[in-house]
């Protein structure tokens, strides 16, 4: 009793088993679709496991005849059920007959008929079919509305979407009252948290910038930043290599005696009086030592 | 003499083994069994007539016999020829009754009706195949010559019994 009612608990399917109605109360002919409940809901799962037929047929007891009694596979070739009464030799009669078989899924029940093959007229034909037919209750709500539940798919879309079409404030009944008030906190704390990012990024590019100025006018430029060593390293390298060095070893230069040319000739450069007269005064002087503090 | 001793000595011997009765059983299940698929039900479509007639508002009973082997049973089905339930009744009763094969599992079983026996109010079928035969009975009772029947519950039965051929 107790792990019945453990069991139940996390049970979320009702399961049903049915007899469907007279297929054939329309003619010798059926689709399924019309006898078997809905199952096209994918919380849905129906499954046959049983059959049952009755008809009289009425013939001739000195001819040949036989009745098929059958169901076409909706996915594979064949039948999925198929059933013969032999009445050759036989006088009419009525017959019923039931079967049980392991479950099999619905949708691959296909169209059903009762065929006779030969002499014979068949009437008050019954065919019924049993099922189980079992409704995930958990899928089903989902399906209803993503918000049934949060661990159906697609409930924190749902919710993120129901609560952005928000446009006042819930009652405090709304069974989405919690989840609003939360998103609101969460809300205002990313908005938090975005300014202090962006005041920190902006710090951030302050700094590097000044690093940048303080590299650019501070004259301590290592080597690495001014030369790309590895460059260098690679051009000494290929120089290192003999073939290429060795033309600079091997230069001749050709020598001689390289005679002059410029024959300078003695003569007098007079002094510049009128220059001499102005810097003796002292105004010029001063003007001329000012000048250089003046200057912008 | 030898002879006797020969005896004795074989009962002392049996005294000495210590003999013991060992039982041995057994079940046997029917192959035979019968149900009732369909409760009858009487109606009354004149006021000195009863029917199981579904015309006269009435409902045929219908007999089950499940027989897993075959020719070794005889079906023996009787329509009623009197009430066990009913008001007292001053007049004379008259009663009729049929039984057909309503419908077979197999149709090997399809000769069942033409070959059955009638007499009395008795029907009997050789169950000559295994499976199922649903039989259904008629029933019909007139009461007196133009009297009406009264008032009150009337109840009858039919019996079926499977017979060991």
């Amino acid at each position: 009793m107790v792990l019945w009612g453990l069991s139940s608990s996390y049970c979320y399917s009702d399961i049903t088993y049915g007899t469907t109605n007279n297929a054939a109360v329309n003619g010798l002919n059926w689709s399924m679709q019309n006898v078997l409940p809905d199952s096209t809901p994918n919380y849905i799962e129906l499954e046959v496991n049983g059959l049952a037929y009755k008809y009289t047929i009425t013939k001739d007891p000195t001819t040949d005849s036989k009745v098929h009694v059958r169901n076409e596979h909706a996915v594979e070739d064949g039948y999925i059920f198929e059933h013969t009464d032999n009445w050759s030799g036989f006088p009419g009669g009525t017959i019923q007959k039931y079967f049980r078989f392991p479950y099999t899924y619905a949708d691959q029940w296909g169209d059903g008929e009762i065929a006779v093959e030969g002499d014979g007229t068949i009437s008050n034909a019954t065919v019924t079919y049993n099922y189980k037919m079992e409704v995930n209750e958990q899928l089903m709500k989902c399906a209803n509305t993503p918000l049934a539940d949060p661990t159906c798919r697609g409930y924190a879309e749902a919710l993120a979407d129901y609560l952005k079409n928000m446009d006042v404030e819930p009652d405090v009944n709304d069974p989405f009252y919690d989840e609003w008030v939360q998103a609101a906190l969460d809300a205002e704390s990313d908005d938090k948290r975005q300014d202090t990012e962006e005041e920190e990024l902006l710090l951030e590019e302050e700094t590097e910038e000044e690093e940048r100025l303080e590299v650019q006018l501070g004259g301590e430029n290592s080597i690495e930043q001014m030369v790309d060593t590895r460059e260098q390293q690679d051009i000494l390298a290929a120089l290192a290599q003999v073939p290429k060095i060795e033309p600079y070893y091997s230069v001749t230069i050709p020598g001689g005696a390289y005679q002059e040319t410029l024959v300078l000739k003695d003569n007098i450069i007079n002094d510049n009086r009128r220059a001499l007269r102005n810097l003796s005064q002292d105004k010029n002087h001063k003007k001329m030592v000012r000048s250089q503090y003046d200057r912008e | 003499m030898l002879k006797s001793i020969l005896t004795l000595g074989v009962i002392l011997m049996g005294t000495a083994a210590y003999a013991t009765d060992s039982p041995i059983t057994g079940n046997v299940s029917s192959k035979c069994s019968i149900y009732t698929d369909v409760a009858g039900v009487y109606g009354n479509p004149n006021p000195d007539e009863l029917s199981t007639t579904p015309a006269d508002g009435g409902v045929h009973p219908i007999i089950r016999y499940d027989v897993t082997i075959a020719d070794y049973y005889t079906a023996k089905i009787s329509w009623p020829n009197s009430f066990t339930t009913s008001p007292s009744l001053t007049d004379s009763v008259a009663w009729d009754g049929e039984v057909t094969v309503s419908s077979t599992s197999d149709t090997n079983m399809s000769g069942y009706e033409a070959a059955k026996v009638e007499y009395e109010n008795h029907t009997e079928y050789d169950l000559t195949v295994a499976g199922t035969v649903w039989f259904q009975v008629e029933s019909e009772v007139t009461y007196g010559v133009d009297e009406p029947l009264p008032g009150g519950e009337y109840k009858a039965n039919v019996t079926a019994v499977c017979l060991a051929q």
